[in-house]
């Protein structure tokens, strides 16, 4: 029995299987963030790759920049990626991407070979962010943030700030490819912007895209973006501007908590749906003089915000009838909850989407306003 | 002729028969269940266990006339010894072939997502260099083996529960039986060939169990943890990735397993994962090709396991992976759509036939001794 295990031991030795997929960190490249724009030959792809040595404790003489920039083209993107080998003396690594930023230009094209190939890729996560840009992807990654060493890290963290706007989108990888293959609903992807009105230009998230049936991106407005943010219900923790309802000054509320219900039915091939909104928020920000310690006033108040609300998400609907395009996912909710009248209808629910029939309900609670009093400037008495 | 030296307790009964039911099922039975009926995949799943329950009953009430001889051996005697042997050699061949299924499918999780690189044989030998010390090592190693295996799995499950909290949304499950109830029903035959083959295994360890009276209890413990186990996995794949994309993946497992996360800090955790699996994995090929091996050696009249037929045995299960799961295509096509042409039949059939064949032969004696 020992002889035995000598020689398993010995073979086992030898079969060492980890040398063949021995890859050392200095041989790797570890791409942070990818750009895909639309090139002659097909695509081009810009990786920012880490630079390991600046995420070092102990960094030693001059500050390098904190990543690389690595571009080349081909006629698809595993091809453009390839083609990196000859002017990158790295293997590209592709387990810790943050980011896939695509241009609208490619986006209009070839949205199907994009998304095929990174499905495909078993090293890369899921969980990646998704965006696309009206402009050139390859130059928007190498914009160097203030904040943060290097953009992929900023590009990300601005991304998943979208709550706190309540003026973007943001969406991972596997649920854009569950949206992209269901055939009733659209996706919609974080929209990236360049910033040119500050001394530096930065990375700005505004709004949305939504893919049309074609696959087609279409911009989205951050006000539209907004309805849509609250449907999806991702807007804890965001912010509403709301005019005051006694001047019409503004006064800003924190949104705590927000629940959504959803009650569907189908009456004559018409879909009917109610939304049920129920928010609290916080009166963080005031510019009017009305002392919202009174009840009554603080009911007006809240009122009003229904009503903004109400707005925001009725005008998202607006847009997604006028474009015929179900991003906001009231298929899903017909379907769950009215499956046999869903399969009597579901051929026809691009034409049927136009009309169906909406009513929001929304209850607002602001539940702590902070101060027992406004802030009012003394008037010296003479 | 059952190992009178080989002893189990029930607890490591149950916990071989857990090892069975789930490994392989989290592996190509979501994407195959899902690209059958979608979102209903995970009722198919459920729908498979209580199909298979009824059959445990039958072979373990069988056993328990033949407490000292497992189904090859009864299988004989019921049946005649031409038949009885028959079965033992289908049996054989059975045991094997699903050996070497979850064999590929451990290779497949490594080369496809962990070595790529290495060698599909190299993986292949090594894992079978495991899974022949395990028969070699015999029933009462896998049974205290196994034990571990149940408590990896546990921290297997904690840890896909924590990371996939924050991505769960169940309205990506509903509405329930979207597919239709006989589309269910019917894929559940596509969940039992990964379920479908314990009875055949418990009828195969029932000799070694050390309280034959409390058998069912831990068999069907077994069984419902097992299948807890893979219905609870389907069911966070499908909230969290949606039908959509789980019908996309092949190993739809570790593309779930991609799309989690614990907290911040622990992003990449798949090795960690499969380290986990592969305990319940080695449990599976070992108990399976140890089933194989025995069923082998009654089926022929060896008395006794020798390294040599080890060795035999090893190297035909390298040859059979390496011809079955190098093409990962022809590997899917197999377990997709011809597996259920033989394996149900096989898993439902044997038992049912012995047991009525048991049923019989109790009808002619008491017939008998009441004349």
């Amino acid at each position: 029995m020992r002889k035995i295990a000598l020689v398993l031991v010995i073979i086992l030795s030898l079969l060492q299987t980890g040398c063949w997929n021995a890859r050392e960190i200095d041989e790797l490249g570890f791409v942070l963030s990818i750009g895909l724009d639309k090139d002659e030959n097909g695509f081009k792809v810009t990786a920012q790759i880490a630079s390991p040595e600046t995420y070092s404790k102990t960094l030693s003489g001059m500050i390098t920049k904190p990543f690389w920039m690595v571009s080349s083209t081909g006629k698809t993107i595993f091809e453009a990626i390839r083609n990196m080998a000859s002017i990158s003396s790295r293997r590209i690594f592709w387990s810790h991407i943050k980011v896939i930023l695509i241009s609208e230009d490619l986006a209009k094209n070839s949205t199907l070979e994009i998304f095929d190939f990174f499905t495909r890729n078993p090293e890369l996560r899921l969980r990646t962010l998704v965006a696309v840009t009206p402009g050139e992807a390859g130059k928007l990654l190498e914009v160097v943030p203030v904040m943060e060493k290097d953009p992929a890290i900023y590009l990300e963290k601005i991304i998943q700030n979208k709550s706190l706007t309540g003026k973007s989108y943001n969406i991972m990888l596997k649920d854009f490819i569950q949206d992209y293959l269901d055939p009733n609903v659209a996706p919609v992807t974080s929209r990236i912007v360049l910033d040119k009105s500050k001394q530096e230009p930065v990375l700005k998230t505004s709004g949305a895209y939504v893919f049309d049936k074609n696959n087609l991106p279409i911009p989205l407005t951050e006000q539209n973006t907004r309805g849509l943010l609250w449907i999806k219900k991702k807007m804890n923790d965001s912010i509403m501007v709301v005019n005051c309802p006694y001047d019409d000054m503004p006064t800003s509320l924190e949104i705590k908590k927000a629940n959504i219900g959803f009650k569907s039915g189908v009456d004559n091939e018409i879909p009917l749906f109610t939304i049920n909104l129920k928010v609290t928020a916080t009166l963080t920000e005031q510019s009017c003089l009305t002392n919202f310690n009174d009840i009554s006033k603080l009911k007006e108040l809240e009122s009003a915000m229904e009503e903004v609300i109400r707005k925001d998400i009725q005008s998202t609907i607006t847009v997604a009838k006028d474009l015929k395009i179900d991003f906001i996912g009231l298929s899903s909710i017909l379907h769950s909850q009215h499956k046999e009248e869903w399969h009597q209808i579901s051929s026809k629910w691009n034409t049927l989407f136009t009309n169906t029939d909406v009513s929001i309900v929304v209850k607002v609670d602001i539940s702590h306003i902070s101060l027992a009093k406004p802030l009012e400037p003394i008037t010296k008495q003479d | 002729m059952s190992n009178e030296k080989e002893v189990i307790n029930n607890k490591q009964f149950r916990d071989i028969i857990i090892c069975i039911m789930w490994p392989s099922a989290i592996n190509y039975a979501s994407g195959i269940l899902t690209r059958e009926v979608g979102r209903d995949m995970w009722i198919s799943g459920i729908i498979s266990l209580f199909t298979v329950l009824p059959f445990i009953f039958i072979t373990i009430n069988v056993g328990k006339r033949f407490p000292d001889k497992t189904i090859v051996k009864y299988s004989q005697e019921l049946l005649g010894t031409g038949l009885g042997k028959v079965i033992g050699f289908i049996l054989t061949i059975y045991f094997f072939l699903i050996a070497s299924s979850s064999v590929s499918m451990y290779i497949h999780h490594l080369s496809d997502f962990l070595l790529p690189q290495t060698p599909f044989l190299v993986v292949t030998v090594l894992h079978t260099l495991v899974i022949c010390y395990l028969i070699w090592k015999g029933y009462e190693v896998i049974g205290r083996t196994s034990v571990v295996a149940f408590g990896m799995a546990i921290i297997f499950y904690l840890l896909v529960l924590m990371a996939s909290l924050s991505e769960i949304d169940i309205n990506r499950i509903t509405p329930f039986f979207d597919s239709g109830v006989l589309p269910v029903f019917k894929a559940s035959i596509k969940a039992d060939t990964f379920s479908g083959v314990t009875p055949l295994v418990i009828a195969m360890l029932f000799p070694m169990i050390k309280d034959k009276n409390s058998a069912f209890r831990s068999a069907a413990s077994g069984m419902f943890i097992g299948g807890f186990f893979f219905v609870f996995y389907f069911v966070v794949e499908l909230m969290v990735m949606g039908p959509q994309v789980v019908a996309l993946m092949r190993i739809a497992s570790m593309d779930f397993v991609r799309s989690i996360q614990i907290t911040q800090y622990l992003h990449r955790f798949e090795s960690f994962m499969v380290a986990l699996w592969y305990w319940s994995i080695m449990i599976q090929a070992g108990i399976l090709t140890l089933c194989s091996l025995e069923a082998f050696k009654e089926t022929f009249g060896i008395k006794k396991k020798t390294p040599f037929l080890v060795f035999i045995f090893g190297f035909l299960m390298v040859i059979l992976t390496f011809v079955i799961g190098r093409n990962r295509v022809f590997f899917l096509y197999l377990r997709e759509h011809l597996w259920q042409n033989f394996a149900v039949p096989i898993d439902f059939g044997v038992p049912l036939l012995v047991f009525l064949a048991a049923g019989l032969k109790k009808a002619i004696t008491s017939a008998n001794v009441n004349k």
